[in-house]
């Protein structure tokens, strides 16, 4: 055996393999999305809501109950579509069978049922206007529920899969958003329930505006992350998307005051799900995966 | 025949099977229990020489008959030989080709000189200007696998070889486990939604036989024992094909890094790792990452939480 005349690395140019992408990208798409959304939704509004209600019970106590069936309703529908990505129904049980705090989708499983069966108890008793028990059966809901909200970014992030593993902050950016647009649905059924000039609309409206601030710091350490994972043109069209739909006209429509509150809230639901599909599907650019 | 199988063949012919859970309550604990832990055995590993592989593909075949995996949709790539793509639900190897042959320059350049045909030390003497690298590649079987990890029901375990093997039975097909993988190894079968991938032959090792792939490797390209001696190989190799020239020659995953554990299945590649497609630095995604992203997302969140919280008490601005 006699050693060619080539250098050692010349091959990275002509190789095949060198280019391609050399994980494999998981099927998680559009439902994930909307399991992301919903999973947000449901979480950030019962965390909105029992922090009013363990802080400032007078404020939120006619509003709560609708707030919390609001919430059951939504995770509902989130492990819905969790049972239905998996394929079969009973596959969601078995991840029950064993408890991994290195797995995120086990945290976020263990998480996620021990939050809806708890919530579903958080329910009647609101219902039954035990207001003390509702109170204490909430706080302890507040563990799981913070469990479902950390696992969701990081189910993502930790991972090998291009653009995920290099946003260190995509946890961050889910939690924080999380909490986000649970103050925005909140704010819309406080408004809805001819609540919207009071005291507790006056204080999630203003936590509302703090934290679309903090949602364009976290944003903007993702995208410095994960730069041209989308074209050009896809790239700024979920930019603006985001930015300016979900964080900067809502904010403005805040600071006008209780007047477009409502419309400010919408906004920030509705540009919700424009993020979780361009968080989800970074993956899935088709772009060469950079080595 | 021996008297075990056939023991076992009477025995299951006579109707004897596991007993079934009697009753509610032994049903409803059926699905957590657990078998017997099997007796440990030594650590196997695969070392794959990529220097004297002739891309037959006979691991693949062998792979596919013993495991009885369905063809693939089987056409050119354009990359040399290749035509089965890369690993898949139904491929667990997958033999790469990677051509590196001079740029024909047209006629121009004049036509190649003839080899000296009855010379034989003319021939050896000839410059050497092309090289056809292959790889056969599989499941790395890691030391610590992000799959492992990432895996919520506990359907991939490590056997008593130390070969990662998913419980496809088991396997809710979340995909976790394709996500981690840093090789891009498992993939979740559009057939019965599972996740699958190389078992390292299990069922063989339990019978004393070697891997599929192994045993029908014609050059012994692919050899498989125990962990420590597949090392003791690899090293050894590696310093025969140096001493031949290949200045390039390295081994891929018989030792760790900071990022990631080393591998029970180990190459000696002639060129860089991502000339065969394979990851510089494999990064395991729990030992780099996963502390550090779930503190960041806490952080932000006790932020938020307390963001809520303030205003609560100050009734907002």
């Amino acid at each position: 055996m006699v050693a060619p005349a080539k250098a050692a690395g010349a091959l990275l140019a002509t190789s095949p393999y060198a280019s391609r992408r050399q994980t494999k990208v998981p099927g998680w798409a559009g439902l994930t999305a909307w399991d992301v959304l919903f999973n947000n939704l449901s979480l950030g509004l019962f965390l909105v809501t029992a922090l009013g209600m363990l802080v400032r019970p007078a404020w939120f106590a006619s509003t709560a109950t609708a707030a919390y069936i609001v919430a059951f309703v939504l995770v509902l529908v989130d492990l819905s579509l969790l049972v239905v990505d998996l394929g079969d129904p009973p596959r969601f049980t078995h991840m029950l069978r064993v408890a991994k705090r290195e797995s995120p989708m086990s945290v976020g499983t263990w998480s996620l049922s021990g939050y809806a069966a708890l919530l579903f108890l958080v329910c009647i008793v609101s219902v039954a206007g035990w207001e003390d028990v509702t109170r204490v059966l909430a706080a302890v809901t507040l563990i799981p529920a913070a469990g479902g909200v950390l696992y969701k970014g990081v189910l993502f992030s930790a991972t090998s899969q291009a653009g995920w593993r290099a946003s260190r902050w995509l946890g961050a950016l889910m939690a924080e958003s999380a909490v986000l647009v649970g103050a925005a649905l909140l704010l819309a059924i406080l408004v809805l329930s001819h609540q919207g000039g009071g005291e507790g609309a006056s204080a999630v409206r203003a936590a509302l505006a703090v934290l679309l601030v903090l949602q364009i710091a976290t944003a903007l350490e993702v995208r410095r992350d994960v730069p041209g994972r989308y074209g050009p043109l896809a790239g700024l069209v979920v930019w603006i998307g985001v930015l300016a739909v979900g964080i900067v006209v809502p904010l403005e429509l805040l600071l006008l005051g209780n007047l477009f509150q409502i419309v400010a809230a919408l906004l920030v639901v509705a540009a919700a799900p424009v993020l979780r599909y361009a968080l989800v599907f970074l993956p899935r650019d088709g772009r060469k995966e950079p080595s | 025949m021996t008297r075990d199988v056939q023991d076992a063949v009477t025995a299951l012919s006579q109707g004897e099977r596991p007993e079934p859970p009697r009753g509610p309550i032994a049903g409803l604990f059926y699905g957590f229990a657990r078998g017997a832990r099997p007796v440990d055995e030594p650590a196997c590993a695969f070392f794959t020489d990529t220097s004297i592989c002739i891309g037959c593909k006979a691991c693949e075949v062998a792979c596919k008959q013993w495991n009885q995996l369905p063809v693939d949709d089987v056409r050119w790539s354009g990359d040399s030989y290749d035509n089965t793509f890369e690993l898949s639900a139904t491929s667990w190897r997958h033999v790469k080709f990677i051509e590196d042959f001079p740029a024909i320059a047209g006629p121009a350049a004049g036509a190649l000189p003839a080899p000296a045909l009855d010379d034989i030390e003319a021939i050896l003497a000839e410059p050497r200007t092309a090289r056809w690298l292959m790889l056969s590649d599989q499941c790395k079987h890691c030391d610590d696998a992000p799959c492992h990890d990432a895996c919520p029901s506990g359907a991939i375990v490590y056997t008593e070889y130390e070969g990662v093997f998913i419980q496809s039975d088991i396997c809710v097909g979340c995909s976790s486990c394709v996500a981690a993988c840093p090789f891009g190894v498992i993939t979740r079968s559009e057939i019965d939604g599972h996740a699958h991938k190389c078992t390292m032959c299990l069922d063989r090792l339990r019978d004393g036989l070697p891997p599929a792939c192994a045993q029908a490797c014609p050059t012994g390209s692919i050899a498989f024992g125990e962990h420590r001696e597949m090392k003791e190989q690899a090293r050894e190799r590696l310093l025969a094909v140096r001493e031949r020239g290949y200045d390039g020659a390295r081994l891929y995953g018989d030792e760790p890094s900071s990022a990631y554990t080393e591998l029970h299945n180990m190459y000696l590649l002639l060129d860089e790792p991502q000339a065969y497609g394979l990851p510089e630095q494999p990064v395991s995604p729990r030992l780099v990452r996963l502390t550090g992203d779930y503190l960041r997302a806490g952080a932000v969140l006790a932020v938020a939480v307390a963001v809520v919280v303030v205003l609560l008490l100050t009734g907002g601005f």
